[in-house]
């Protein structure tokens, strides 16, 4: 769903003529959010693999690190979105 | 919700405390109350609430949102506290760069707001349509 968002946003910023380029504001905004939306891209394959492979039953005890790991990353990327929703999008 | 509700939901196995499903659902919940009243700022303006305590109000509720998941979703609340410290003094230091940033780029004015000199917004004006090439027209016959 936040991928889908972000796509339809950056579509419509970019046909009301808002580019990379367009100015400082378009830049940092582009940026931002792209680089968080290629993070939560990253994370969802990695959260897609590790359920493949619980359904396969071959994620046991002995991967709760890896689990752990993966977990860690998907939330410091929410503790990021965190952060830019409040100064992007939020605050005037 | 006290500090004290949330702490009867962790349980102890072994010799590591270990939150219940129940707590996180919690913790979620309070989330998605302090983002639904991030949201609601929106239309603050529109109830005359100045503009300078919506946005202290937004940071205030950014940081608690921050601190609830780096601590229980994150987990550092039960780590060492080693892994506390190197987390947010990384954070206070990215917090410090970013700031030294943009005071180099001399986007504070003399009270302090934030002021991003863009250069104006212009639509880009499609060009002119071009009249098709001439066709060639052959030798009289």
């Amino acid at each position: 769903v936040f991928i889908a968002g972000q796509v339809y946003e950056f579509t419509a910023f970019l046909r009301e003529g808002f580019g990379y380029t367009s100015n400082v504001s378009t830049s940092a905004f582009y940026t931002l959010t792209g680089f968080h939306g290629v993070h939560v891209s990253v994370g969802i394959v990695m959260l897609l693999i590790a359920l493949g492979f619980i359904l396969r039953g071959r994620l046991g005890p002995q991967n709760a690190e890896a689990v752990e790991i993966i977990g860690l990353y998907w939330h410091f990327v929410d503790v990021v979105w965190i952060v830019i929703f409040t100064i992007v999008y939020l605050i005037p | 919700m006290t500090s004290a509700t949330i702490d009867h939901d962790i349980v102890d196995h072994d010799d590591h405390d270990h939150p219940t499903d129940g707590f996180f659902w919690k913790i979620g919940a309070i989330l998605a109350l302090l983002t639904a009243a991030e949201v609601s700022t929106i239309w603050w303006v529109d109830w005359g609430i100045p503009g300078r305590l919506t946005h202290i109000t937004l940071l205030a509720m950014m940081s608690v949102k921050f601190v609830m998941v780096a601590m229980y979703f994150m987990h550092l609340k039960y780590d060492q506290k080693l892994l506390r410290t190197v987390f947010f003094f990384g954070l206070i230091l990215a917090g410090l760069v970013y700031l030294a940033g943009m005071s180099a780029m001399v986007i504070f004015d003399d009270n302090s707001n934030v002021v991003i000199e863009d250069a104006p917004y212009v639509r880009p004006i499609p060009p002119p349509p071009t009249d098709p090439p001439a066709i060639p027209t052959g030798g009289g016959h």
